[in-house]
């Protein structure tokens, strides 16, 4: 039997390290964030001046290797076409902007090396980044160090905008003004009054059914459930079948993409028939291909939107936008993470000019000036340095995501 | 807590139990049979349910077709790894034959990614989505050609195992190695019948289940260590072993989730596992090695 104890404790050693490994990063899950410059990107009527002298470094830190890799690129992608389109257009104060971007893997240490690495080493003026909630929280006692202005483009976690660092400022929605949005929705419009909650076990999961849970409560609702579970599972027959003997007659669901034709496709053959409403911000078109093209579990579900993809054909600035973004990048599916990367190259820009030089702290008093028709909506900043992006509820009606309401 | 739920929960519990029941067969098989710790048996599940995806959904070959010809190439891709790689390490110590098939399975899935990409997929059967009723219990159309196939190739290996030439004589490589190549067993062909075998039971679990949820790249280490909690449980080298500690993972993970909290599921699974192993330390039917 020495050959089965050795078995044991070899199988036991290498299962804690797949399972180790196999933990995903906290990172948000692909709620695409949205924004775009207002300009009308027409071809200009005279050719501008070139810009010329000393470029304007921004740096951009996102992850571009490891699981978040391609939502990462997405966002570097949005933010060179605007870098492209300023340049193209005479650039800001006359001189050409810069974007460097740095890997941070959607990870803390990673991203504050590459903060450490910008900062120091490219000088950079401005930082954006760092896509994964907890990379930018790690990042913001850097810059409040080093004292550089921080534009956070797509990171929703509440607390980054609410811890007084006069820094940083955030383009994007986040958590808490989404389920004020959302939450009041389900209850006063979709009618949801004893409410199921299915998250992802995770600081994602745990922040958004907390904030969610609370507006629900004061609208008047009630959360007769809530259930975590890991960001891998793909079994949800027990829970959804726990989900039809409490009663609950709606479901709200904060869970990764890869999920969700595990779960609606679950419902379905129990027959479980309520109302969904979703947290993140998926296209139908993704959803539909990790439920091999079967449209139809998904009809009438809820779904939290931002302008892209939900404006796309409504709103002009958004369509020109995404036509833009894809002649740029043939290859890449439109996503909330490029609107949101352009955008913020536009905001830090058009903070540039206001200021009249690259000073941080100019740019830093610009920035609370700035008034931005984006593609993701007006961008001007609150108290908190918080901008008020556009939201939208959808609903698969069909084939289609259409708009049903909007904050 | 309604009786019907907890009925309900059961029967989910047992189908995907006797999926789990024949990704443990495989893994047990194989280590019985070679003493070879393959830890890339969950690769096989996962590129399987991958390939199917592609014949099925993306070429667009009759389902049918799709699952026999997926067999058929995890057959020849498991009788090619036997021997170009496995054969290596066959009588080495346990950990030369864990290391080769870690770097093995690093190698598969970095392959899967390569080709299919890091996107969820899904694959879409050609049954109808609308459950029978049994009574109180709902049952797709899937779930119960899952639970048939399932059943069927687990009785089918017994029978193998129990009457035909090729079954007495891997039972008796299992029993006594030089005593079996002493009477003219083929060893070498053996241990290939035996990997191909164990890989196909991997592959199949990955054409049932991956219909009846979605595709991923990490659904295979996932289910190896489930599978590998099975082959603890049942009893290292144990047929009948792997099959009863499928069914108790499956119902266990099941009732865990549904009457108590879902977050909690693995800990429901893994900790009668730990409570079976301390009471019985080779597991429920191990000491007694049966094949």
């Amino acid at each position: 039997m020495r050959a089965n104890k050795t078995l044991l404790l070899v199988v036991t050693v290498v299962t804690a390290l797949t399972v180790g490994s196999c933990a995903q990063p906290t990172v948000e899950p692909m709620v695409e964030p949205t924004q775009s410059p207002a300009e009308p990107t027409a071809e200009p009527t005279q050719v501008p001046a070139e810009p010329s002298g000393e470029p304007i470094k921004i740096g951009q830190i996102t992850p571009l290797t490891g699981g978040a890799a391609l939502d990462g690129q997405h966002v570097s992608n949005g933010a060179q076409l605007a870098v492209d389109e300023i340049n193209a257009a005479g650039g800001v104060l006359g001189r050409p902007i810069e974007l460097i971007v740095e890997d941070g893997k959607a990870d803390p240490t990673e991203s504050i090396n590459a903060a450490e690495k910008l900062l120091t080493r490219d000088e950079v003026n401005v930082l954006l980044g760092c896509w994964a909630s907890s990379a930018t929280l790690a990042v913001i006692p850097v810059v409040e160090e080093y004292e550089i202005p921080f534009v956070v483009e797509i990171s929703t976690n509440s607390s980054i905008t609410q811890q007084g660092v006069p820094w940083v400022f955030r383009t994007s929605s986040n958590e808490a003004l989404n389920s004020q949005f959302l939450g009041g929705t389900a209850v006063n419009k979709l009618g949801f009054s004893k409410i199921a909650y299915l998250a992802v076990n995770n600081d994602w999961g745990r922040g958004a059914a907390e904030n969610y849970t609370n507006i629900i409560e004061q609208e008047g609702g009630e959360v007769v459930l809530t259930e975590f579970s890991d960001a891998s599972e793909v079994n949800f027959y027990a829970i959804l079948n726990r989900v039809a003997a409490s009663g609950a007659d709606g479901m709200v669901v904060t869970h990764s993409l890869s999920t969700m034709s595990n779960i609606f496709r679950q419902m379905r053959e129990i027959e479980l028939d309520i109302p969904v409403l979703l947290t993140g911000g998926y296209t139908l078109e993704a959803m539909g291909e990790a439920a091999g093209g079967d449209l139809s579990i998904y009809d009438g579900v809820y779904a939290l939107g931002y302008t892209v993809p939900a404006a796309i054909g409504v709103m002009d600035n958004v369509t020109a936008f995404v036509e833009n973004y894809q002649a740029a990048y043939p290859e890449d599916p439109i996503s909330r993470g490029s609107a949101n990367g352009y955008d913020a190259i536009y905001v830090i820009a058009e903070a540039i000019r206001i200021a009249g030089n690259t000073e941080p702290a100019a740019i830093r008093d610009a920035l609370e000036q700035v008034s931005y028709e984006g593609v993701g909506g007006l961008i001007e900043f609150d108290d908190q340095n918080q901008a008020h992006p556009l939201l939208f509820l959808t609903q698969v009606q069909g084939e289609e995501q259409v708009i049903v309401e909007f904050d | 807590m309604s009786g019907n739920l907890v009925l309900q929960l059961i029967l989910s519990g047992l189908i995907i139990g006797t999926a789990y029941a024949l990704m443990a067969l495989g893994l047990t098989i194989i280590y019985g049979m070679m003493h070879v710790v393959n830890m890339a048996h969950g690769e096989f599940y996962m590129l399987a349910a991958y390939l199917m995806f592609t014949l099925y959904s993306i070429l667009g070959i009759n389902f049918f077709v799709s699952i026999v010809l997926t067999l058929l190439v995890s057959l020849i891709a498991g009788a090619l790894i036997e021997r170009v790689v496995i054969r290596s390490v066959i009588g080495a110590p346990i950990v030369n034959s864990t290391l080769l098939t870690i770097g093995l399975a690093i190698f598969l899935k970095q392959l899967a990614l390569l080709i299919w990409g890091p996107m969820p997929q899904g694959i879409r059967v050609p049954f109808s989505p609308i459950p029978y009723r049994i009574g109180p219990l709902l049952i797709t159309p899937w779930q119960v050609f899952i639970l048939f196939v399932t059943v069927g190739v687990i009785f089918i290996s017994q029978l193998v195992i129990q009457k035909t030439k090729l079954g007495v004589a891997m039972r008796a490589t299992f029993q006594d190695r030089e005593a079996a190549a002493l009477a003219g067993i083929n060893i070498p062909r053996i241990y290939m019948v035996t990997f191909v075998y164990g890989s196909a039971l991997a592959a199949l679990g990955g054409v049932l289940l991956g219909p009846l949820f979605s595709l991923s790249l990490g659904m295979g280490s996932l289910a190896a260590i489930k599978a590998w909690a099975i082959v603890l449980l049942g009893g290292l080298a144990s047929f009948p072993g792997a099959i009863i500690g499928g069914l108790i993972l499956g119902v266990t993970e099941s009732l865990g989730a549904g009457l108590l909290s879902a977050g909690w599921v693995d800990a429901y699974g893994f900790g009668v596992v730990i409570l079976v192993l301390l009471f019985k330390p080779h597991g429920l039917l191990g000491g007694r090695r049966v094949l």
